[in-house]
């Protein structure tokens, strides 16, 4: 492949006529471990089950001794091979529905076969998440992070169990047991909410905040230009932009705030710093899944694009196979590529270095595939010049692209 | 430089400047990060795993 590539830095786009196929192998930074195939909870806007994606049905519902055996091997092996410090997040599903012998195993395994600072983490909707695993996560150094999305009001709308019930009480009950464990501030490495514009962000900032996690995150509502995110009633509209300014200007007024990730971020970069998580700024993340069957697939989250949008075509399995050996092969390397956006619209963006072009899976359409902005491109663009806005402010210059040069620097 | 532990209660504003002009924490801290080349020993839970999954 020998095609003119944008290629990612940390400021913006450069050009690289270098063929990429035949390079080394890809720098993995995050393996997710879909430990078990279904979930406890039925939340109405989940990208595994209900946005269209079927192929968990065909998942075994946990992951078997001979996957685990070969997880531990091969994510410990690449651990070793490779500079980039390496993080495994246990996911689902529910990450817990493996049960505590299999969890036990893989955590107490991977802690013997990964470099030492390899990060291991669990995301969790925590209603399984007793003392126990509590106990196991605190001996071995398990971040845990937490699915809530605000108030009980607000969470228990989508996030709901087989029989329609809300999980909220649950959820914060055990987030109450964690932080009452004598390792339990440490481990909780924050709370994942997902927006509902409809919501207060006052309200779902406070909510959140009143549990006594150090950060949070926020995720838009899952969709692209084929069917539209909830809430969002056409491409041009900000309904999620909105709330995150009213999110924003709570968050810069608090005098004890906790970390906001997605705000951090387009602020760090605002700043000249880097992002730190995919679908924000312009690094290039690896980040692979392996299945409950141990096939190893890409993002997840481009389930939401389209049915089987997160399958290999050679269909790799890390039983039987070599991971080392996929990181080289084509498909990988198209699919690291998927990151970069490619639509005209983003290339001319001056807002690009910060936004990234959003995730690949919220830039879908059925005429151009990948190769539109993101749907959310109007909130984000309403957002990041929100924040421009407030740090021009808040640090007294004239123009908010003055990159704010003179703060940093000072 | 930030060097808060989250263990120790709220991350939010240890090691901030206070004599700083910046009102907002949440800028000031910010600041700081990339003054020191996003090299920070941060909150011990922040971060500390190097997710970069966005779910």
């Amino acid at each position: 492949m020998t095609r003119l590539q944008l290629r990612r830095t940390t400021t913006g786009l450069t050009t690289s006529t270098t063929a990429r196929t035949g390079t080394p192998p890809q720098t993995i930074d995050t393996v997710l471990v879909k430990t078990a195939s279904r979930c406890n909870l039925n939340c109405t806007y989940c990208y595994v089950y209900n946005l269209g994606d079927d192929g968990w049905k065909s998942q075994p519902r946990r992951m078997s001794s001979e996957v685990l055996e070969a997880i531990i091997e091969q994510v410990g092996e690449l651990s070793h091979r490779q500079n980039q410090a390496i993080s495994v997040v246990l996911h689902g599903g529910e990450p817990l529905l493996l049960g505590f012998e299999g969890i036990q195993r893989l955590v107490e395994g991977l802690k013997d076969s990964l470099r030492q600072d390899a990060g291991l983490h669990i995301q969790t909707n925590a209603v399984l998440l007793s003392d126990p695993f509590i106990d196991l996560f605190a001996s071995n150094d398990v971040g845990i992070s937490i699915s809530l999305d605000g108030t009980a009001e607000v969470h228990d709308l989508n996030r709901v169990d087989r029989h329609g019930r809300g999980s909220y009480e649950r959820v914060v009950a055990a987030i109450a047991r964690l932080l009452a464990h004598p390792s339990g501030s440490s481990l909780l490495t924050g709370l994942l909410a997902v927006v509902d514009p409809r919501s207060n962000p006052v309200d779902v900032y406070e909510s959140l905040k009143a549990t006594g996690a150090p950060s949070f995150d926020f995720l838009y509502r899952d969709g692209n230009y084929a069917n539209l995110p909830f809430g969002k009633t056409r491409p041009e509209s900000i309904e999620f932009g909105n709330w995150m300014i009213g999110l924003l200007e709570h968050y810069l007024a608090d005098p004890t705030p906790p970390r906001i990730r997605v705000i951090d971020d387009i602020i760090r970069l605002i700043l000249g710093g880097s992002g730190q998580k995919e679908g924000i700024g312009l690094n290039e993340y690896g980040i692979i899944v392996i299945d409950t069957d141990g096939k190893i697939t890409r993002n997840d989250t481009l389930k939401g694009a389209y049915s089987g949008g997160d399958r290999f075509v050679s269909e790799p399995s890390i039983v039987g196979g070599r991971l080392q050996e996929y990181l080289s092969s084509t498909e990988f390397v198209e699919y690291f590529d998927l990151q970069i956006p490619t639509s005209p619209i983003c290339q001319s963006c001056p807002e690009l270095g910060v936004c990234g072009g959003g995730m690949p899976a919220h830039r879908w359409s059925d005429e151009h595939g990948y190769a539109n902005p993101t749907v959310f491109c109007a909130d984000q663009k309403l957002l990041i010049s929100a924040v421009r806005s407030r740090l021009s402010a808040a640090i007294n210059i004239s123009s908010p692209h003055e990159v704010l040069d003179r703060a940093v620097l000072a | 430089m930030i060097t808060y532990d989250a263990s120790e209660g709220s991350p939010a504003d240890e090691g901030v400047d206070r004599t700083s002009k910046i009102e907002s924490v949440a800028i000031q801290r910010m600041i700081e990060e990339v003054r020191s080349g996003d090299s920070i020993a941060t909150a011990a839970n922040y971060n500390r795993t190097h997710n970069k999954h966005n779910r």
